[in-house]
């Protein structure tokens, strides 16, 4: 029988996931205000100030870059790698899935704006599924 | 490279939580390690000899080497 990974976290695990937290928090509500408003098409974002509300996903998205930064500067050695891991799939992805929009759109499918959404956020999916994978703890205490 | 790091954390009674606060670490690079996934730096090495009180020849081994090869 396989013995059972204890749950506790060591004290740089909290602090660590304490400060991630605190740092992805804001971008990702942003993100998710700035997503709602464009799709209900609110307080102008569908109309006059559609550039506007357009440009106003690059503050979360550099948000999200002093996230990741401030992420891999805190991380021990073995996360930063598996950290940059994980960025180089989701960066990738998201790079394979814009070109692929680019080529929808120019054959005139699907809808801009959402293929563009669908590529953020399944390349960040992708990018926390990687990193997830790569971190995984293992036991392999022989079997008793 | 191997190591004797489960052997030497086991024989103090320590969770790899508990090897991991001493080292400044997360448990995931504690498990890494003991599993052979990963291989710690130098700065690092030296550190887990500190904590074990014992030599890092003593703690890592060349794959084709060591106290069980």
């Amino acid at each position: 029988m396989r013995r059972s990974l204890e749950k506790r976290a060591s004290q740089s695990d909290k602090i660590r996931s304490r400060a991630q937290l605190w740092d992805w928090l804001p971008a990702i509500a942003g993100l998710v205000m700035l997503s709602v408003i464009s799709e209900l098409g609110a307080f102008g974002s569908d109309d006059s100030l559609k550039l506007f509300w357009s440009l106003l996903n690059l503050a979360p998205g550099l948000w999200i870059v002093r996230a990741v930064v401030r992420s891999l500067r805190r991380a021990d050695e073995y996360q930063r790698v598996a950290q940059l891991e994980a960025l180089a799939i989701g960066f990738g992805t998201l790079i394979m899935a814009i070109y692929t929009t680019g080529l929808l759109q120019a054959g005139g499918v699907g809808h801009l704006r959402q293929m563009v959404q669908i590529s953020f956020i399944a390349s960040m999916l992708i990018w926390i599924a990687a990193l997830m994978f790569k971190t995984t703890r293992i036991d392999e205490e022989p079997a008793t | 490279m191997r190591n004797r790091l489960r052997e030497l954390r086991a024989a103090r009674r320590w969770s790899q939580a508990d090897l991991a606060d001493r080292l400044d670490v997360s448990r995931q690079t504690v498990n890494a390690i003991e599993t052979g996934r990963y291989d710690p730096s130098l700065p690092l090495a030296f550190k887990m000899s500190a904590v074990f009180e014992d030599r890092i020849e003593n703690l890592f081994f060349p794959s084709d080497t060591g106290p069980e090869a």
